[in-house]
């Protein structure tokens, strides 16, 4: 009969309240870690407010600290596959996760996402690079944009 | 690029904050940063600093598996070298031009490829051989005196 889990409350964008183990963000999110550790969390009466992460953003993170936390014995083969299927998300979910990771400066998610985006855009052409990352004015002059083409054919 | 669907674009006004593009720039290989530099003018001032392409160029030593291929030669008086680079694994053949033409070298001959850099040594007049190392990739050229002329 061990002391009952402490939680702590994360409060979404939309105010919804999330109650989850301490112990899961504190070993993940550096900002957590730190709120814990000054004492300026209080376990009565405390919410922390994530007012740029939404619910559905949220939860994920909060999945992945869970699953990290709780799995971090499996096997390599095993994680991967799960954190495979947790970035089966469109890009919007992806973009959304990769801001709140970094909000909440989560290490392994941020990481993870640098390098999914990062086989997104490796072996593309420079139009669809340009796409993914909404880059719409490349501000360069047509004589460098000719030159550019010139220089570099096979990037085109 | 027909396994690109619409899911893989960010919305029409996400941008990602250009320190976390760079961190995702720094984890990606050397050629895709190179490809990276033409996405736009801010980019290419951002990619391009000497240092940078140091530190990435050693990071990636050990992938880099590019083969050189001497081609052509002729015109002469015009030629810049014409040498291919082939990439082993995928079977890309990618052209590198020299920055200078070889005809105002007198003599000179390819000692090397490494790491995606040409080695060539040359002499001007018929002595003293110097050192050329050029990156046809991130378009650097080096010129080196060769230690034992000294």
């Amino acid at each position: 009969m061990g002391s009952p889990v402490k939680k702590i409350m994360l409060c979404s964008s939309e105010k919804e309240i999330f109650s989850v183990e301490e112990q899961v963000m504190v070993q993940h999110s550096v900002i957590i870690n730190n709120m814990i550790e000054d004492g300026s969390y209080n376990h009565e009466e405390s919410k922390i407010p994530l007012d740029c992460v939404d619910s559905k953003t949220l939860k994920k993170v909060i999945d992945y600290c869970t699953h990290h936390t709780h799995h971090h014995n499996d096997n390599q083969e095993d994680l991967e596959a799960w954190d495979a299927q947790f970035l089966n998300v469109d890009s919007n979910g992806l973009y959304d996760l990769l801001m709140a990771a970094n909000y909440l400066e989560i290490r392994n998610l941020l990481d993870l996402i640098y390098g999914t985006i990062k086989n997104m855009i490796k072996g593309k052409k420079i139009d669809e690079i340009r796409r993914i990352f909404n880059i719409k004015d490349h501000g360069f002059t047509p004589e460098e944009e000719e030159q550019n083409r010139k220089e570099y054919p096979h990037f085109y | 690029m027909s396994d690109i669907t619409p899911k893989h674009y960010f919305y029409q006004d996400q941008k990602l904050p250009n320190e976390l593009m760079m961190e995702i720039f720094f984890k990606a290989d050397l050629k895709t940063v190179i490809q990276c530099r033409v996405l736009n003018k801010f980019w290419n001032e951002m990619l391009s600093p000497y240092s940078l392409m140091k530190e990435l160029t050693f990071k990636n030593m050990d992938k880099y598996t590019s083969v050189f291929i001497h081609i052509e030669l002729p015109p002469w008086k015009t030629s810049r070298m014409n040498m291919r680079s082939i990439d082993p694994i995928h079977g890309a053949v990618r052209s590198c031009e020299l920055p200078f033409t070889v005809s105002n070298l007198n003599w000179w001959n390819v000692i090397g490829s490494d790491y995606g850099n040409i080695y060539i040594r040359y002499t001007i007049g018929g002595f003293l051989s110097k050192l050329t190392v050029w990156n046809s990739l991130m378009k650097c050229v080096r010129f080196l005196s060769d230690p034992a002329s000294k």
